[in-house]
This record gives C-alpha cells, structure tokens and sequence, in this order.
C-alpha cells in the first residue's frame, strides 16, 4: 500500500521521506547544537520546532550518544528540578569542523538535486 | 532519581527504562552508552509529565504511551551507529567472535590428543611388547584430551551467546552453536549405545542360541541410534524452546503486548 504524508499539500512517499530524515539527523542535531547546549529533550524540542526535522527519542539519544562517543559533542551533567542530573550536549570544536563538513557536502547535494529538479544542464551555473 | 515520585509511578518509569536498556544491550551497546540513552530518555519522561512532585500513574501511562516503544532502539540504534558517509566514525567490519576461534582450537587440539590415546589403546592393546613412544604420547596427550572437549564446549555457549547480542558485530554463529552441542551430542549417542548394549550383553550371557543374538545385535543397533535420535532432537528443541522464553523475559516483547503491560 502505497503510504504517503501531506508535505505542504503535496502527498509525499512516507517511507522515502523517513530514511532521508534520518540521513540527515545527525545534520539537523550538529546544526540545532551550534545555537547553544541543550540536554536530550530540549534537543527534541527544538528540532520539533519545523515539523519537517521533528524525530523521536528512539532515533536522537542513540546518535547523541554516538556523537560523545566520536568527540563530535562534550557532555556534562547538570542538576535537574524534575529527576535525574541533565546531561547537556555541546558542539565541540572537531564537531564544529564535522558540521561545517556536512553542511558543505549538504549545500552541495541539495545544489545538484535541485539542479537536476529544475531541468538546467548539468555545470551550468544559474 | 526524584524521590518524591509514588513507589507505583516509579516502577512504571523503571520497568518502560528497563525494557529500553534490555534492548539496548541486544543491540550489542555497551554499559556506557546504555546509560547515557537510558538517563537522557529518564530525563525526558521527567520533564514530560510536568505535574509537580506527584504524578498519577495515569499521567505517566499516558506519557509513556508516546514514547517510542523500546524495540525501537534496537533497529534505531543499529541504524544510528552506521557511519555517514563523512563521519569521523567508522563502523567496524563484522568480526569472528574470538570465543568462536578459541573454541575451535580446544576442540580440535582435544580431538587430535583423543585420537593420540585412542592410537595407544590399539598400539598397545594388542598382547605382545608394549610401544612405550605410544605410551609417552598417549600420558602427554590424556590432558588435552580431557581438557579440549570442556573448553571447547564452554567457549561455543559464550561465543554463541555474544554473537547473538552483538548485533552484527561479530559472526561464526554457526560454528560456536556446533562447539556447544558436538560434545554434549556426543555423549547423548554413546550413552544410548552403551545402554543398549549392556541390556543386550546381559541377554547374550545368559545362554542365548547364536541366530537370535543376531536379531539382537541388529535391535541394538537400531534401538540406540533410534534413541540417540530421539534424544538429539529433544535436546535442541529444548534449547529453542528456552532462547525463545528468555528472549521474551529480556524484553523481546511485541509492541502491542508491551502496551498492554504498560496499560495494565
């Protein structure tokens, strides 16, 4: 059955659209970072702010996790009024250098596609 | 950990944590990284219910009946370790499990050492002048031979166990699931023949005509291989039957069932 979401008013494949996001989340959280430190749901939080980059707790703590764990994003812990010590995730400077990687390589990527989108032959510049 | 919270919301959160962090060990994540997810996710369910120092165990019900369910982390986190393409990280390549390697030694070094003390047994077994090289050989050789099998069959249980928690990380699942049963097998085979054959040893020394202890030996024959069969199969089945009951115990629940219990 063929699944499709409303994007913008035009219906679009959800599982196409479900493994480009999560290509790009670990885009989308270097990026959301470089505003200002957040622990695991005020990151959530803020990517939900544009539906578009919303994801889940299932998907964002395990590359938070793997992101600490290549320097990518510094942790520390912060008490918490609700629980348990907030563990705050900053952007590095190697993670800095990773997103400003990722970015290009996005920019790029997004360029040629949408070159390709608009029918101009390849190489030229608009 | 809030202390204000009801014992009742506590165990509710703890038993949602729990069966996230089981599926997280499956996944093959090691303690660290467990506890990260797990405290980043508790944090989260914390802030969610937002209703002061006393929350109902309804509220968390239905805060929990938000959250992804815990299989998700099992697929997301495997997704999540593979590497894009200008990641830092790079995801290593599936490896053999080292348990798997090791036991394949001790079973073949035990293998090769019984083979050295069966030779003694025929080199020497016959009457006439003993072959005292055979002897040394067979004395040197009686402590591998004892020793491969044990080890052996050890490495193959704990090797099959990590690979099937690694996640992908590691192979040679068939090889250690050979290592934990070949022995064990082994003795269920022997066992069944040396039964067999006592009962019809028995028959035969009471006085038995020489064409009937034929059709014995063919019963025997039959009936202990018939046994060892059956035996066999009711071992691995067994074995099946109780990786499925702990699978299910460590959490490996459907999604609908683990809403049920969270709803119950």
């Amino acid at each position: 059955m063929y699944q499709s979401i409303a994007l913008r008013g035009t219906p679009v494949d959800k599982a196409w659209s479900s493994q480009l996001k999560k290509g790009l989340v670990e885009l989308a959280v270097l990026a959301a970072l470089r505003q200002d430190e957040a622990y695991g749901y005020q990151l959530l939080q803020r990517l939900a702010e544009n539906p578009l980059l919303a994801t889940t707790e299932s998907t964002l703590y395990p590359v938070l996790s793997r992101l600490a764990d290549e320097r990518l994003v510094a942790v520390r812990q912060a008490p918490s009024p609700s629980g348990p010590p907030r563990r705050y995730y900053r952007l590095t400077a190697p993670g800095q250098r990773h997103l400003d990687q990722l970015s290009q390589y996005w920019r790029q990527l997004s360029s040629a596609v949408d070159t390709l989108l608009d029918g101009t032959p390849m190489g030229v510049t608009r | 950990m809030n202390d204000t919270l009801p014992a009742e919301v506590r165990a509710r959160i703890d038993m949602h944590l729990d069966a996230v962090e089981d599926q997280l060990r499956r996944a093959g994540e090691t303690r660290e990284k467990r506890r990260g997810i797990v405290d980043d996710l508790e944090t989260q369910i914390l802030d969610m219910l937002d209703a002061g120092d006393r929350p109902s165990l309804a509220a968390v019900d239905a805060v929990l009946r938000r959250l992804d369910p815990p299989q998700a982390y099992r697929g997301e986190t495997n997704r999540a370790s593979e590497p894009s393409p200008t990641s830092h990280g790079r995801r290593a390549e599936p490896e053999l499990c080292r348990q798997a390697r090791d036991g394949a030694w001790w079973l073949g070094a035990g293998f090769v050492a019984q083979l050295v003390v069966l030779l003694d047994l025929v080199v020497n077994g016959t009457p006439g002048p003993r072959n005292s090289a055979a002897d040394l050989a067979a004395v040197v050789a009686l402590f591998p031979a004892a020793l491969g099998p044990i080890v052996g069959t050890a490495y193959g249980w704990i090797a099959t166990e990590r690979i099937r928690r690694s996640g992908g990380a590691q192979f040679g699942l068939g090889l250690s699931v050979i290592q934990a049963l070949i022995y064990p097998i082994l003795v269920v085979w022997v066992g069944a023949f040396g039964l067999w054959n006592a009962g019809t040893s028995y028959a035969t020394e009471s006085g038995m005509p020489d064409y009937q202890i034929h059709d014995l030996r063919l019963i025997e024959l039959f009936g202990a291989v018939g046994t060892a069969i059956v035996l066999t199969i009711a071992i691995v089945l067994m074995l099946v039957y109780l990786t499925r009951e702990r699978e299910k115990k460590m959490g490996m629940v459907e999604p609908h069932v683990e809403r049920l219990l969270a709803s119950s």
